[in-house]
């Protein structure tokens, strides 16, 4: 294995490692930040405002971290989606006519195996 | 039912709601692979409760209270757009495919469930006994 090859694999896992904990990080939130704002955090004792306060912040939090999980799975989704076109291109013939336009817009972009015509 | 549970109880309801609209809604207008589905259900678990907590979050702390009613619809209105211009992005993003396509399919689902959502809501309401806004 090369040099690069290394470098690729080795990062590879390492981001594989940071994305499992963070999904942790994120499900063990989204799992107990509602059984926080049940428990007695903030019951009627709780002044208003502060207790009003702490609900926003719990629920900004649950959001961002509902939000996040989402955002990684979507993440995957599209890498998958851009190995599958990598994959197709590198399966296409070298001597294949090239296309007349320079750039690709996401206007002229291919029909997605995805969605269905 | 405290405040909590009924924040958490009324974003629930609204992403299931959103979710049991929009979802048959993109797969009869093709997005009906497993990646397309899963897309579908992640773009409005990204969107709505962050677009519920807002509203949640803004009545809370009385923001909404001055408004008028023809300002709370501009302001519904302007909500559910930026909604689908987001949706439209991260479909783009996640699907590929042509983008006015995806752009007409996150529209029809937003005008759907957003459509359902005005209907919906007071009875929503109604069942939390809680008044308040309520976005799908």
């Amino acid at each position: 294995m090369s040099r690069d090859q290394a470098g690729i694999h080795s990062r590879g896992v390492s981001q594989r490692a940071r994305y499992r904990l963070a999904a942790i990080a994120v499900a063990v939130t989204v799992a107990g930040l509602p059984a926080v704002a049940r428990a007695d955090v903030i019951s009627p004792a709780v002044p208003l405002a502060i207790g009003g306060t702490i609900l926003l912040l719990i629920g900004l939090v649950f959001t961002l971290a509902v939000a996040l999980i989402a955002w990684f799975v979507l993440k995957g989704i599209a890498r998958r989606r851009s190995e599958r076109i990598a994959a197709a291109a590198a399966a296409q013939p070298e001597n294949a006519e090239p296309s007349d336009t320079t750039a690709e817009s996401a206007d002229s972009a291919p029909p997605s195996d995805d969605i269905a015509e | 039912m405290t405040l909590a549970t009924e924040a958490f109880t009324r974003i629930g309801v609204a992403l299931a709601l959103t979710l049991a609209v929009e979802v048959p809604i993109g797969a009869a207008l093709g997005l009906r692979s497993r990646n397309a589905l899963v897309a579908v259900v992640m773009v409005n678990v990204a969107t709505n409760p962050a677009l519920n907590y807002l509203y949640l979050a803004a009545a809370g702390i009385g923001l909404l209270r001055p408004l008028s009613s023809w300002a709370m619809g501009a302001l519904f209105v302007a909500a559910e757009g930026l909604v689908v211009i987001v949706e439209w992005r991260l479909l783009l993003w996640a699907l590929g495919g042509r983008s006015p396509r995806m752009l007409a399919i996150s529209a029809a689902m937003n005008v759907a469930s957003a459509g359902l959502g005005l209907v919906l809501a007071p009875v929503v309401a109604h069942i939390l006994r809680g008044a308040g806004p309520l976005a799908l």
